[in-house]
């Protein structure tokens, strides 16, 4: 078991710079998840921690030691790929016990252990087969199993999840989870989905175009992400934003197209220029008699809640969450939206940053 | 109204037994029309020209080929029990023992190396390539003139190192082992190309899975590479060892069978006998037939139980 530690760590492949500048500590028996789009970085990141990339610049540290110099396969973590690797050639058994090797674990021992994990993960009856002969959750099974036979000091899952059907999908998101409780070793999870991400993770690291917007527990991220692109990164409907102008009739307040914009605090805006903008949580945006204007385009229901879709002036898509036995417009309907002053979020429109 | 219904049925399946039939008649006929210029190909120049050297070997025959008469099996035990024969027997075992292993690991090497991502890998995979493109008698000239005794490149190296000049090929103990060597350079490149093409089809994952298990280069090559490349492996021992034991070009050149038959392969010494006496050939050619499908049966038998396709 052991932390893991970036030390201003950047990648480049040739002018793409993978991982730029990433300081990010993980501590020991944490889960943390690596969540961000599609080509921002956090598969590199996982990669340079197994020793299968090499930073270009920075430090990466296991267990406080610096680790650059240490070839993959002397750094004691096991890795889970998304398309499992599983040697097609070797049994399910020999699959598993194949760290053990290098280990110097003698035949008997080594297939001892190979079973004991197989038990672990349900795997007992299929010891003997071949991965050519095994679903895709019995595949993605064997690669756990491979990864938990030998103890090492962190785990790092580069979306071990993708390529399982849905029920089965958060089926093995819990068991992992529970899995990663007991044994307390370190967890790297590398995801693009978000609900993975909320339900696995101790903490959340959210990267994007290499670099690293926020970590925090899936609450903290929820309730205040640090810029724009957190907020509308998750949530799913994200955060609703609008650009407000910041009002000075005797105290400031704030105003969308002319519809003022209640807030609970403020001296939040104290000090702040001309434009801000504005987010709430579709939870937090209701329908009203008055407020900011919408033309509502469509309405889903999901049972015990429907997402009512509207369309802002400038073409911005906002959704707002109803209970399933709130009255909700007709398409086409022109709506006013109402905002939490509580919930409201405030973002520096040229940068993107939260502010207070 | 009851009966009608089981007859009904009853009527159905006949006649859909019937048109079942005859559908199958259809295929049949058309399968066979389908393969009888294949057939007629393979039959006039396989099958007929194969079982007429089987028959062939059951007469003696003059040089011409005029008059021949029936010796049945006694050809066949007359050969199997010749000293000539069982030399070349011999001599051929050992030339296939010589050259397949020895192309399989130098052609592998050759293909590992140009596997590693290293700048002008580009001209070396053509250059390791290149013997798939060279006949076996330019290549057995270009070996003569390298061992040539007196003006050859390898004399002249010897001698500038201050080293005894060598003849190889003129030499019983030596000439079959030259002889394997310029064979095993010949197989080089279609080793290469085989392996190499495997091996790139090899997914990286899988070799970086290993790393982080904990598996260093020769573990890797000896647990993920080798046994990933099975299938070409076999294809290139069965194929090599039939080309060992059909060789023929690479003794007529380089050393005519010689010193005191020492490479009289099978082959050769067929192809020798073949005007003196066409009836012992075909009966040699009989032989080596069953040699070869004997040893390519048991190489599949053997080795394809190891072997993983996947």
């Amino acid at each position: 078991m052991a932390g893991i530690r970036f030390e201003s760590v950047t990648k480049r492949f040739d002018d793409v710079v993978a991982v730029d500048d990433l300081t990010l500590d993980i501590a020991d028996g944490e889960l943390l998840v690596l969540l961000g789009p599609s080509g921002c970085g956090k598969s590199t990141a996982l990669r340079l921690i197994a020793g299968l990339e090499a930073p270009d610049e920075g430090l990466v540290l296991i267990d406080g030691d610096v680790v650059n110099d240490i070839a993959a396969k002397d750094r004691d973590v096991a890795m889970v790929f998304q398309s499992y690797a599983l040697y097609p050639h070797m049994t399910v058994r020999r699959n598993i016990s194949f760290p053990l090797k290098p280990l110097g674990v003698d035949r008997r021992d080594r297939d001892q252990r190979a079973e004991i994990a197989a038990a672990q993960l349900g795997l007992s009856d299929l010891l003997d087969r071949k991965p050519g002969q095994l679903s895709g959750g019995q595949r993605q099974r064997v690669a756990l199993a491979r990864a938990l036979v030998r103890d090492p000091r962190a785990f790092l899952m580069d979306e071990p999840l993708s390529n399982l059907d849905a029920k089965l999908r958060a089926e093995t998101r819990a068991e992992l989870v529970e899995l990663q409780r007991r044994l307390r070793t370190t967890l790297v999870f590398v995801t693009h989905d978000q609900v993975e991400a909320m339900t696995m993770a101790d903490r959340i690291a959210i990267m994007v175009e290499g670099s690293l917007q926020q970590v925090g527990t899936p609450d903290e991220i929820y309730d205040r992400p640090a810029n724009l692109f957190v907020a509308r990164f998750i949530g799913s409907p994200p955060m609703n934003t609008w650009t407000a102008s910041v009002t000075r009739n005797g105290d400031r307040g704030l105003a969308v197209d002319g519809a003022a914009v209640a807030i609970a605090e403020p001296e939040r805006l104290a000090g702040l220029e001309a434009e801000v903008v504005v987010g709430a949580r579709p939870e937090d945006t209701s329908l009203a008699v008055d407020g900011i204007p919408a033309i509502s385009t469509h309405v889903e229901s999901l049972g015990h809640e429907r997402l009512v879709t509207c369309e802002h002036d400038d073409g911005r898509r906002i959704v707002v969450r109803l209970e399933a036995h709130q009255p909700y417009p007709v398409t086409g309907e022109t709506v006013h939206l109402a905002l939490d002053p509580a919930a409201i979020a405030l973002f520096d429109p040229s940068t993107g940053e939260r502010l207070p | 109204m009851t009966v009608s219904g089981p007859i009904g049925i009853e009527e159905a399946r006949a006649t859909a037994a019937l048109r079942g039939r005859r559908q199958r008649r259809g295929e049949v006929a058309l399968a066979a029309a389908l393969l009888a210029p294949s057939l007629a190909v393979f039959g006039v120049f396989t099958f007929y020209p194969l079982l007429r050297t089987i028959w062939l070997g059951f007469f003696l025959q003059d040089p011409f080929g005029l008059r021949s008469r029936w010796v049945g099996l006694d050809q066949y035990r007359d050969v199997l029990g010749s000293a000539d024969f069982l030399n070349s027997l011999e001599v051929t075992f050992l030339f296939a023992l010589y050259t397949v292993p020895t192309s399989l690991a130098a052609g592998l090497a050759l293909a590992v190396l140009a596997d590693q991502h290293l700048p002008g890998m580009r001209i070396f995979r053509t250059i390791f390539a290149s013997t798939v493109a060279t006949s076996v008698a330019v290549a057995s000239l270009l070996w003569l003139v390298l061992l040539q005794p007196s003006a050859g490149l390898i004399n002249q190296f010897l001698d500038a190192i201050g080293r005894d000049p060598v003849d190889l090929l003129n030499d019983p103990d030596t000439a079959l082992p030259a002889v394997a060597a310029t064979t095993v350079w010949q197989n080089l490149g279609v080793v290469f190309i085989v392996t190499l093409a495997a091996m790139q089809s090899i997914p990286e994952v899988l070799h970086e899975s290993a790393k982080v298990d904990g598996h260093g280069t020769w573990s890797r090559f000896r647990h993920i590479t080798l046994p990933m490349l099975g299938p070409q492996l076999l294809f290139l021992t069965v194929v090599l060892t039939i080309n060992a034991f059909q060789s023929f070009g690479q003794i007529d050149i380089l050393t005519e069978g010689g010193p005191s038959e020492s490479t009289n392969v099978l082959v050769y010494s067929l192809v020798q006998t073949l005007p003196i006496d066409p009836g012992r050939a075909a009966a040699q050619a009989v032989v080596l037939f069953v040699v070869i499908g004997v040893l390519s049966f048991v190489q599949f038998k053997w080795l394809d139980r190891r072997v993983h396709y996947g």
